[in-house]
Formats: C-alpha cells, structure tokens, sequence
C-alpha cells in the first residue's frame, strides 16, 4: 500500500472524490485484499467517530441511571433467595454429621449475619439529602445544525458540565428562535431549578404540565422537585400524589414519597 | 423479530425514556445476581453499564434485529463480564449461582452466538477507541469537529488553519497515524 492508497481511501470518506473515482475505489475493494483491509479499517473509524457524540450522550445517561438503579436503598430491598454452590476451584467440603452444624444451617446463618451487618451499615451510614438523590438530570440533545447552532451546543455542553448559569443564557438565546420549543422550555426549567429559581422553574413546569408535549408527564414530576428543593414538603407530597400509576415517573413518585 | 427489539430500537436512537426503561425492568435483577456472586452495587452497575454499551453499539448498526430476549442477552453480557473480573482477581470465592429457571429455557445458542459477536465488537470499538486517545489534541478535535457536523471552513477557522486545504491534509496525516496506531 502506497500513501496515495490511503489518501484515495480518505477522501473516498471525505466526500471528495467523482463518481467515477468512487467506483475506481470500489472495484479496488473487491480484487485487492490489502486494499480493502485498509478500506475497511478506515470505515470502522468513520463509523466510530460518527457515533461518537451518541455516544458520550448516551454514557451520560447510563452514568444517571446507574446512580439512581444501584443504590445501597435497592441491595436493601433485595429477597434472599436460595442459592445452589459451584465451587470454581473444586475446594473439598466433606460431609458432615446432622444437627446444628450441617452444611445448609452454617450458610444460612452467615446469610443471616451477613444481612444483619448490611442493615446496621446502611442505617448508620450518611444520606445524601433527598434533593440530591432525586434530580437526576438526562442531559440535553439537540440536534439541528443550524444558525441556532452555536447556542445549542453552548447549551448542550454547559449543561452536561453542571455550569448550569451558562446553559440557561444559551437556552434563553435559542428560546429567541424556537420560542415555541418545549425542549428548550423544559431544560431553560431544570437550569433554574439547579439555580435555586424556583419559582421560575416551576411556572415553566406548570405550564408544559398542563399542556400537550411529550414533556408533560416529566414537568409533573418537575414541579414535585421544585417543592423538595424548597423543602415544602407538604406540596410536594400533594404534587407527588397527582401523578397516575402509568406515568414513568410513577415509580419514583412513590419512592420518594415514602422517603417524605 | 423478538417484541424486546423495542429496546434496540431505544438505543439506536439513544432515546432517554427506553433506555430507562431497560434499567426499570432488569437493573434489579443484575444486582441480585452480582450480589450473590460476591460483588457490591457498585460492580452490578458497572457490569450492567458495559453489557447495556455493548447492546448500544450493536444496535448503532441498522441492519441488527434482535431475535431473542434482551433480558436473556443482557444477563449472559453481565454475568460473564463478572465472572472473568472474579477470575481475573483470583479469588478464591465459590461463584454461587441463582437459580435462573427463567433463563435456562432462554439462554439458547441464539442467545450465546449474538452475545459472542457483539462482545467481539465492542473489544474493537474499544482498540480503536483507545487508539484515537493516543493521538494529539488537535487531531482530536480535528476529527470531532468533523463529525460533529461542523462545515470544513468553520472547522479550519476553529483550528486557526488557513484554509480547507489544511484542514484535509492535517486530517489525511491524523488518520494515518490513527491507522498506525491500530496496528
């Protein structure tokens, strides 16, 4: 492979090629080996850059969910199940006689002991306050390039920061071209519920609850937070309450309103 | 087609809502499991968190149709994941098993061969992955801004390049030295 192979692959990719050059490449890719290993290898690093910026979206949001799906509150929850052993280094357990000492009754009391000191752990242990626990932002994509480009990409990567002052000044200047977005409305919301604008965040949540976009479920669940942000409690257990059993939030509603 | 393709389809379009709702129905579960085998909350997450990525990239590809349970697969990405960190901990711990009555019936070589093909990818997403760490910053953001969207001039002129020209030549000399580095 000369270097001109490569840069002839590259600007195959790049779009810089004819048609007829495109084909000339092509017709290269199924007779010479080496040729089309190089081909393919540039296709997988097209094909990883191009989904690049999904992926870091969606590694935000895996990162969200794994603190909300595995918290010491849900080890708490877990049964205890029976279990079968498969020792992986065959270790040699003899038999034993019957009586206290069997086999089944020394696991489940280490089961038991096990437990006990699990539950002493996580009562004494220190909580996060509720809040915290509970507003766990998925962070924005939006994903026209067009003249509202630079500030929604000052709005995405702001927000995914945690610089949420930055984020709500872009999101103002794109609500000037798509005064109409209710994306936009509702993350303008949740940067001034993080910014302790309460009441601010929650007339942007009333409204999109009380209207038709996909966010209205999600707004519901929004203004509860704007309430334990507040720590009115008693609102917010009455907004927690109005949301129905099918609602996805559903789920959460009762977790924290067992936690108020 | 299996009815779970639903979940695929959540993660081809990186659709917040399915993807928790793959977290809602078998996050639980691979807690469970991973604290019967001897891990913390925090291992079942991680090895949850790398089985659901290898699902993501697998599903990035548009002609993939799932054809068995997700739940059947996640649990084989998982499962294995964990069990090769205890073995490569060497631990000497037995490895307790949870009665999977549900998977047994469903773990089938279907199952197994789609979990071994996506595992195989996710292993080269991973090299090249690490491979474009190893390269400069602005190659880096050469390559970010391009496939981000950003116009060729726009790009240039964020990289303070002179002109488009050098734009493609700076990337034709980054690719190369990505390849080099993938071996």
């Amino acid at each position: 492979m000369e270097e001109q192979d490569y840069l002839l692959i590259d600007n195959f990719f790049d779009g810089l090629l004819s048609e007829t050059a495109r084909q000339e490449v092509l017709q290269r890719v199924d007779k010479e080996p080496t040729f089309a290993a190089a081909f393919a290898t540039t296709q997988k690093m097209q094909e990883w850059l191009r989904r690049e910026p999904r992926r870091k979206v969606f590694e935000q949001t895996t990162a969200a969910l794994g603190q909300s799906f595995f918290t010491e509150e849900k080890e708490e929850n877990l049964a205890t199940k029976s279990v079968k052993t498969i020792p992986v280094n065959n270790p040699v357990m003899g038999s034993r006689p019957g009586g206290l000492m069997k086999r089944g009754n020394i696991w489940a009391i280490a089961a038991a002991i096990a437990l006990l000191v699990a539950a002493v752990w996580f009562v004494m242990r220190p909580q996060p306050p509720l809040y915290q626990q509970f507003a766990l932002h998925t962070p924005p994509q939006f994903t026209e390039r067009s003249g509202a480009f630079t500030a929604a990409t000052t709005a995405e990567t702001s927000f995914k920061k945690g610089d949420y002052a930055t984020a709500l000044t872009a999101l103002q200047q794109l609500a000037q071209q798509r005064p109409d977005d209710p994306t936009v409305a509702f993350y303008s919301g949740v940067c001034q519920l993080e910014l302790q604008q309460t009441n601010a965040a929650r007339a942007v949540f009333t409204t999109l609850a009380n209207g038709v976009s996909v966010w209205r479920e999600e707004a519901q669940w929004y203004v509860a937070l704007t309430y334990l942000r507040e720590n009115d409690l008693e609102k917010c257990k009455q907004v927690l309450g109005t949301i129905q059993p099918d609602a996805e939030r559903y789920k959460s509603a009762v977790r924290l309103l067992k936690k108020l | 087609m299996h009815t779970d393709h639903q979940y695929i389809e959540a993660l081809r379009h990186n659709d917040p809502k399915g993807i928790r709702s793959i977290y809602e129905r078998y996050a639980v579960e691979a807690l469970k499991w991973v604290k019967n085998n001897n891990g913390t909350a925090d291992d079942a997450r991680d090895v949850f968190q790398e089985a659901v990525s290898i699902l993501f990239e697998k599903a990035q590809n548009p002609n993939f149709v799932l054809t068995c349970p997700v739940g059947a697969l996640l649990y084989t990405l998982y499962s294995r994941r964990w069990i090769d960190h205890l073995r490569t901990k060497k631990r000497e711990y037995t490895v307790r098993l949870v009665e999977e009555t549900r998977y047994n019936q469903e773990t089938t070589s279907d199952v197994l061969s789609i979990a071994e093909v996506a595992e195989e990818e996710a292993v080269e997403q991973r090299r090249i992955a690490q491979a474009f760490a190893q390269l400069s910053e602005v190659c880096r953001r050469l390559f970010a801004l391009l496939a981000e969207g950003i116009a060729p001039k726009e790009a240039a002129s964020q990289l303070e390049m002179n002109s488009v020209d050098t734009l493609y030549r700076r990337k034709n000399a980054c690719a190369t030295r990505w390849r080099e580095l993938l071996g």
